[in-house]
């Protein structure tokens, strides 16, 4: 029971990270629908850069998710420092660069090396934090499976944090026969104390 | 009884569980993550020893690439607060003995 508790554990923490890191946009839920908080898709909307195509920051921020353009663009060196720029206008200063696996490859090859594409391969870059220096400081680039591949965000994590309704917690149910049965459950939501601090680039290619 | 259990094996990095069931009354249990670092070191050394073939390693592109730094040891720093302080992180690149996962070996 232990050991399915700890797999069922670090599996509901991975569906958390996707929860936070999606569009998913806020409702407040009713008898038959559960309720849900808005995520960091549907927050960012002051340092965005987007397709626009068809695509569209939310319409009411922290409410309604964005709007994904029907065209898709590769993710460059001019789009993050355009971000970037705009952050630091606001006063953010954001640290970190949480793209997906395949942005991730694109990214340690933006600075133009020969050496580095001929070098870096998928499965090295997907394991390492590249840390580069740029006009606006200092930034680190993960990778993350959790979020969508065609989104980037550039994050200062002073102003953003996990808030729980209610946290972990493990309640045990009714008996059937010989059979023990624990539910476990989490909720929780993105606390965005200023999604201006904040930057997104969104509509990138995914392959 | 030990049984051991791999939970993702992405790249370079490998995620095991472990449990370590003595009797019924006593289990313990171990997330053991692992990375082979070969690949990231060879990679970093190739980018500093060949820098001077990189014409984008100046000032003018805006972007310059300090380090490579390995997932687990990134994790590592993470729970020590080390990546959250800008100054403490700043040290850490700066320091000597972190000197393999550099790539432009300036000081920041």
């Amino acid at each position: 029971m232990a050991h399915q508790m700890a797999r069922r554990t670090k599996e509901l923490k991975r569906s958390v990270e996707a929860a936070l890191l999606s569009n998913q946009a806020k409702a407040t839920g009713n008898a038959t629908t559960a309720r849900t908080s808005a995520m960091i898709g549907a927050w960012l909307d002051t340092n965005t850069s987007f397709d626009a195509t068809s695509g569209a920051d939310p319409v009411t921020v922290g409410s309604t998710a964005r709007t994904d353009s029907s065209a898709q663009r590769a993710l460059t060196a001019s789009l993050i420092n355009t971000v970037m720029q705009s952050c630091y206008t606001e006063g953010g200063e954001p640290d970190r660069l949480m793209v997906g696996p395949f942005n991730k490859t694109v990214v340690s090859t933006l600075t133009g090396r020969s050496i580095a594409r001929e070098m870096i391969d998928s499965n090295t870059a997907g394991s390492n934090v590249t840390v580069f220096a740029t006009d606006f400081g200092d930034l680190q680039v993960m990778p993350n499976r959790f979020q969508r591949e065609r989104d980037a965000f550039l994050i200062s994590p002073e102003f953003a944090k996990v808030s729980y309704l209610r946290n972990f917690q493990v309640s045990t149910l009714g008996k059937t026969s010989d059979a023990e049965t624990k539910h476990l459950v989490v909720e929780m939501g993105l606390e965005m104390t200023q999604e201006a601090a904040h930057g997104g680039i969104f509509d990138l290619t995914t392959s | 009884m030990l049984t051991k259990q791999i939970l993702d094996h992405t790249g370079h990095v490998l995620s095991e569980f472990y449990v370590d069931e003595t009797d019924s009354r006593s289990l313990q249990i171990h997330h053991k993550v692992t990375q082979d670092l070969g690949p990231t070191l060879k990679l970093t050394k190739t980018l500093r020893d060949n820098q001077h073939l990189d014409p984008f390693a100046n000032k003018q592109s805006g972007w310059k690439r300090v380090a490579e730094i390995p997932r687990v040891l990134y994790d590592q720093l993470a729970q020590q607060g080390i990546t959250k302080d800008k100054k403490k992180f700043k040290q850490w690149l700066n320091d000597y003995h972190n000197k393999p996962f550099r790539v432009w070996e300036g000081h920041l």
